[in-house]
Formats: C-alpha cells, structure tokens, sequence
C-alpha cells in the first residue's frame, strides 16, 4: 500500500496516531501496574520481616538464650533465607554464613533506626531485601525470591505490548474504511468530470443528502448544466451561422456558375466583371469554409468519426487530389494513426497550400516515425518565418507573410491546422527547412483508435 | 412499378426529369437554371407537401434533389414518404452536414449528400453515379444468384430484382446496386472505400458513412434478422462481404 495517495496519508495518519495513543497507554498501565505490584510485594517482605524480627527480640530476651537459637526458631517460607546482625556478627538461618550480605545502602539505612526493603540480585535471581532495626544495635535482614513479581510483570508487558501493536493496526485499518468512506464522492466526482470530458455531457453527480457533501454536489452539477448549456448555445449557433451563410452563397454560387457557362454571351467588359465575382466568390466560400470548421472544432463539433488512418495513403490521396507530383512525398513506411480523415487531410492541404502562397511553393512532403509520434514536414522555397512570427502564423487572419489579393489565403488555414491537430492529440509547430524555406511540422500520436 | 424503368434507364440527363424541394426560391431558382443547363427536366416543389402532391398527379421523377430544412413536414419526412412508393435516386443538398444530420437523411432513404454550396459539376457527377445501371462496373453480371437458398433469397440482375420465395424486395436502385457489386464475387470482402467508388462514384474523401447506412437499410429489407446478418456480413476492419448459403 502506497503511502503516497490521500488514502494511503489518511491511513498512516490514523496508525501513527493509533500507535501513539496505544503505546502511550501501555507505558503508562505498565509503569502504575509494575509500581503497585512492586510496593504490595515490598510492603508484605517489610511486614513479614517485621514480625519475624519482634519474634527473634523476644528469644533473645529470654535468659541464656544464643542468637543462633533464636534464628533457628523462626520457620521461614520456602528459598527465604534469614540473616541477623548481632553483636558484630553475621548469623543465617541456612548456616554460619549468610547467603549474603544485605547492600550497604539499606545497612545505613536499618543502622539509622529504620526499616526498608530492596532489590537486589544474588546468584543471578532476584530478591527482595527487607532489612529491620533491633534492639542493641542489631539488625534482622529477610531475603525473600521475587521471581514470580518479575515473570508477572514480565507477561503484564508482553500483553501491552501485543494490544498497542492490534491498536496499531486497528487504526490503520480504520484509518483505510473511514478514507474510503471519505473519498468515495470524489472517486464519484472524478469519475463523473472524466466522463463529461469524453463528451458525454449527460453525465451528472447523483444528488447526496449528506449536509456536508451536497454543496459540493450542487455546485458542480450546476456548472455542467451551465458548461452543458453553453455547449449547446455555441453548437446551435453555429448550425444557424452555417445555415444562414449557406443558403445565400448557394445561390450565388450556383448561378455564377450558370453565368460562366454561358460566358461567350456576355460582353468582355461583363465577362471580366463575372470573373472577378466568380475569384471573390471562391475565396469568400473557402473563408466561410474555414470560420465554420474552426467554430466547430472550438466547439467540439467534430464530423466524422475517429478511424485508423494510413497517413501515407492520406498524404498520397492530398497530393493527388490537390494536383501537385506525387515524388514530393517522401515516406519511408507506412504509419497508422487515429484521426478524422476529412478534417486531417484538410488540414494538410491547407499546409501545403500555405506553402504555395507564402513559401514559394512545396519542395518537400515528408513522413517520419519518431517512438510513438509520426511527424509530417512540409518545406517550401520562400524566405522562411522568423523566429519572432513563428506562433503568431497560427493566429486568425495573420496575413503577415503576403498581401491580400487574388493568391492570398482566407488568413484561417494555418489556424485551422493548429486546431485541428491540437484535437488530435498532436502539435504543429514553425521552423526552418534546410534549404532557407520554412518548416511545418506536424506530429500526431501513433496508434489504433480507442 | 414504374421506377423500374430507372435501372436500364439512359445515362445521358438529357429529359431526364428530376424533382427540386427547395423552400429558399433563389436557391430553388438558381439550380433549375444549373440543371437545366444540364439537360435535366425541372419540376420544382417549395415544400413537401407541394412534392408529395407533384408525386400523386405526374407519378415520380427519375431523380430527387431535396432539401433537408424545409416549412412543414421537413426534407426527412419528405424523403420516408416518397420511399413508401418509389425506389428512384434522391440527393440531399443540405447546408448542415453535421453527422446527426447527414446519417438520418441516409436513414429516412436518402441516396446521397452534398453540402451547400456545392459546385454544379458536383451535385451532376452524383447525379449520375446514382443513375448508373445496376452492375455497369462489372462486364459479366451473372443473370442470376441464389443468395439464401434456405430462405429462397434469389438476386436477379437482368429483372432487376431480388426476390424471398414469390415476394419480391422493393430494394432502392442503390440499395440494388451495392448488392449486385457486393454479388460480383460472394465471399470477397470489399472495403466500404471500394464500395463508395464502385456504387456512388466517390474517391478516397468520401464520406464513408454512406455505405454504412446503405448496408443498414440493406440488410433490413433482405436478412431474416438484421442483428444477426448472414447474407451481407461486417468483417471488422475491413469491411463488407456478401456470403452465398
């Protein structure tokens, strides 16, 4: 699981702090448990002690009566051994010799006049030592085995250990049901943004009752109604704009071409005028052509569908049908990209009659593969784009490389090129050919239609 | 039916009488002049109802120009009622060519497209493909071939005719057409770009949709069913083929 998504951070927060707040419990329930077990047990060693120690007095008082003696009347528990200090000498239940000395601390400390007890280690196990006062200077000490408070509190940690380690994945578990629970209207959003993307502007949020998601909701539903409703706004548009400019040109066209078809009836002063409407007509038509395709393509209005295209037969098919040499392509090998055709083989030609315009004419067509990009190069003969106008030929109606007039362009084709290639998923871009023309290069992404 | 006489019909346009629904009157005047250069006999309808009306008393024309928006009942409506009758040729000059558009015109029964404004030697070269006889890409049409024999389905180029058992299919002369190209060799697969030069006369830029939707409409009139073709199959990819059983 990766730490490095919103669920994974929410998740590693939530057992951090599960982490956190369990060991915290666990020292804390371990340190006051061990204390209290400790003391109980120290307290009984002192009191036990205590009681041994006004027993061995009363021996000692009776007349005759050896220290020796008065030990060896105490019966104590099991592996305690017994030690008293009398008359400067050291005396054990178990012998001559004491198992130990009881620590010089508690020594002081029982010489002083009062009782304590102590840990200690003898023979590598734990004891606890309780050490009582006597009468005339003596002191009684009782070591008394403190295995089992050791194991006891030995276990009492491991158990803490092992729950604060379950809280631990308890919360991170939490911690991933609850950023789950978190993140599923945003999964939904995400989900439902990239289907309005793909262009299928029904899509909405489902309406959610939940008072702090529903803003969320609201407002986002509300901005594909209004994206959804301006699409549709700017689609009727141009539908109207194409059919209102359509319906005339029509007419025009239609009966110019009546008109030159009876050409030799008319007087050679008419007959120039016709041919100066008939050029004006083309370039009116081709800049209709061009405003339209652009509006539609902003729009998102594509016709035609996305297909697998052979762009070398495309180029081919441009080429001839634009009636220019087909030896000006030069393309290695066959490359397969997805594409609306028309659109594309449109904005070839335009690329190439740019060239003829403003460039001098195509001196090369050419078709490269680079990894997964395929590149189209058209390079002319002109005197090429400087450096600071190679966006700006991509703008609308940038005629800066020729003159209005009867060869000039609609001031759209680059522009158009532009946008439609952008839709593709590619990019066109202005540089220099080698022969001091300029360079248009189109590169589209390579591949089958998804 | 009298539409008949179509498939062995001239090439020439010269009498050849063709019908313009056009509500825009320049418009609808500015292309009588142009078809009537031509050699095209004119008869001219503002609306459908005026058309449909022109169908009842004079019988159908040999070829139909229609325009898509229209007052009244619009050049869809047009088109799906003059089917109901008449197998004859019709364009659609519309000035809309938005998929949506262009894929229903071809649905209601509509040949083929052109798009305003259009070229006069355009709306002509299509005019013509249309009215081309069946099977004039192939010299040697078989006069006869079973399609289906377990449905008795019999294409008769020479008739003109495609008959289940005794019924005969009332297939539009395209329709007819793209069977008959599509019959030239069964099992062949035949890209919808060759189908689109052989049938409708258009190069590498034609619009492709055209032959989708005819293969459409085809399949509708002789499959048994049209969801599960067995006689004009989609092979992916590539595109059409007709298979004899």
């Amino acid at each position: 699981m990766s730490v490095s998504g919103l669920r994974g951070r929410v998740m590693l927060t939530f057992a951090v702090g599960g982490a956190l707040l369990s060991l915290l419990m666990a020292v804390a329930v371990f340190a006051i448990s061990r204390g209290y077990l400790t003391e109980q047990r120290e307290r009984s060693a002192e009191r036990l002690a205590a009681a041994d120690a006004d027993f061995i007095a009363s021996r000692l008082a009776v007349p005759g009566a050896t220290a020796e003696q008065a030990l060896a009347f105490v019966d104590p528990p099991k592996e305690t051994s017994l030690v008293l200090e009398h008359d400067g000498r050291w005396l054990s239940a178990s012998g001559d010799e004491p198992p130990d000395l009881p620590p010089d601390s508690l020594r002081r400390m029982v010489a002083a006049g009062e009782s304590g007890v102590l840990p200690v280690t003898v023979q590598d196990r734990p004891y606890l030592v309780a050490g009582v006062p006597m009468a005339g200077g003596s002191a009684y000490y009782e070591f008394t085995p403190a295995v089992e408070l050791q194991a006891t509190i030995r276990v009492l940690g491991t158990v803490l250990i092992l729950s604060a380690l379950a809280a631990t994945g308890g919360a991170a578990l939490l911690g991933r049901w609850a950023s789950g629970r978190v993140l599923a209207p945003l999964r939904a959003l995400s989900g439902t943004a990239s289907s309005i993307a793909s262009g299928n502007l029904d899509s909405r949020l489902p309406e959610d009752n939940d008072r702090d998601l529903s803003p969320m909701v609201r407002s986002f539903n509300a901005m594909v109604d209004s994206l959804q409703s301006r699409i549709a706004r700017e689609r009727r548009f141009v539908g109207d704009v194409t059919h209102e400019l359509r319906t005339p040109l029509t007419t025009l066209v239609t009966s110019v071409q009546v008109m030159e078809r009876h050409a030799e009836e008319l007087p050679e002063r008419s007959r120039r005028a016709l041919s100066l409407v008939s050029g004006e007509l083309d370039h009116l038509r081709g800049m209709l052509e061009d405003l339209l395709d652009l509006a539609r393509a902003e729009a998102g209005l594509h016709s035609g569908e996305v297909e697998a295209l052979e762009l070398r037969e495309l180029l081919a098919n441009v080429l001839s049908v634009t009636g220019r040499p087909a030896d000006l392509l030069d393309a290695p090998a066959e490359v397969v990209v997805p594409g609306r055709k028309l659109a594309l083989v449109r904005a070839m030609t335009n690329l190439l009659d740019n060239a003829d315009r403003h460039g001098g004419g195509v001196t090369a067509l050419r078709l490269r593969v680079t990894g997964s990009r395929a590149a189209v190069e058209v390079d002319d003969d002109g005197p090429g784009v400087p450096p600071e106008e190679r966006d700006r030929v991509f703008a609308r109606f940038a005629t800066g490389r020729g003159a209005r007039g009867s060869s000039a362009g609609t001031g759209l084709g680059l522009a158009l090129v532009a946008e439609t290639v952008a839709a593709h998923g590619g990019n066109v871009h202005c540089g220099d050919s080698p022969t001091g023309g300029a360079r248009f290069t189109v590169t589209l992404p390579v591949g089958e239609p998804r | 039916m009298v539409v008949l006489a179509g498939r062995f019909g001239s090439m020439g346009p010269v009498g050849v009488r063709l019908l313009i629904v056009e509500d825009d009157d320049r418009v609808r005047a500015s292309l009588r002049l142009a078809l009537e250069d031509e050699g095209y006999t004119i008869t001219e309808a503002p609306d459908a109802e005026t058309a449909l009306d022109s169908l009842n008393r004079l019988g159908p024309p040999e070829v139909m120009v229609v325009d898509l928006m229209l007052g009244g009942m619009d050049g869809f409506g047009c088109i799906r009622q003059v089917r109901r009758t008449s197998d004859l040729p019709i364009i659609v000059v519309s000035a809309r060519a938005d998929t949506h558009d262009v894929v229903a015109a071809l649905e209601a029964g509509a040949d083929d497209y052109v798009t305003k404004p259009f070229e006069i030697k355009e709306i002509t070269a299509r005019l013509r493909a249309l009215r081309r006889r069946a099977g004039a890409s192939g010299p040697s049409a078989v006069p006869e071939v079973v399609l289906d024999a377990e449905t008795g389905l019999v294409l008769s180029q020479h008739a003109g005719t495609v008959r289940r058992g005794d019924e005969e299919l009332h297939l539009t002369l395209t329709e007819f057409r793209l069977l008959c190209e599509l019959a030239e060799e069964p099992g062949r697969v035949l890209s919808r770009q060759a189908l689109l030069s052989r049938v409708w006369d258009r190069g590498f830029f034609g619009d492709e949709r055209i032959v989708d939707v005819h293969v459409r409409r085809l399949r509708t009139k002789i499959e048994t069913d049209p969801s599960e073709p067995r006689t004009v199959v989609t092979v992916r990819g590539l595109g059409y083929r007709l298979d004899v059983r």
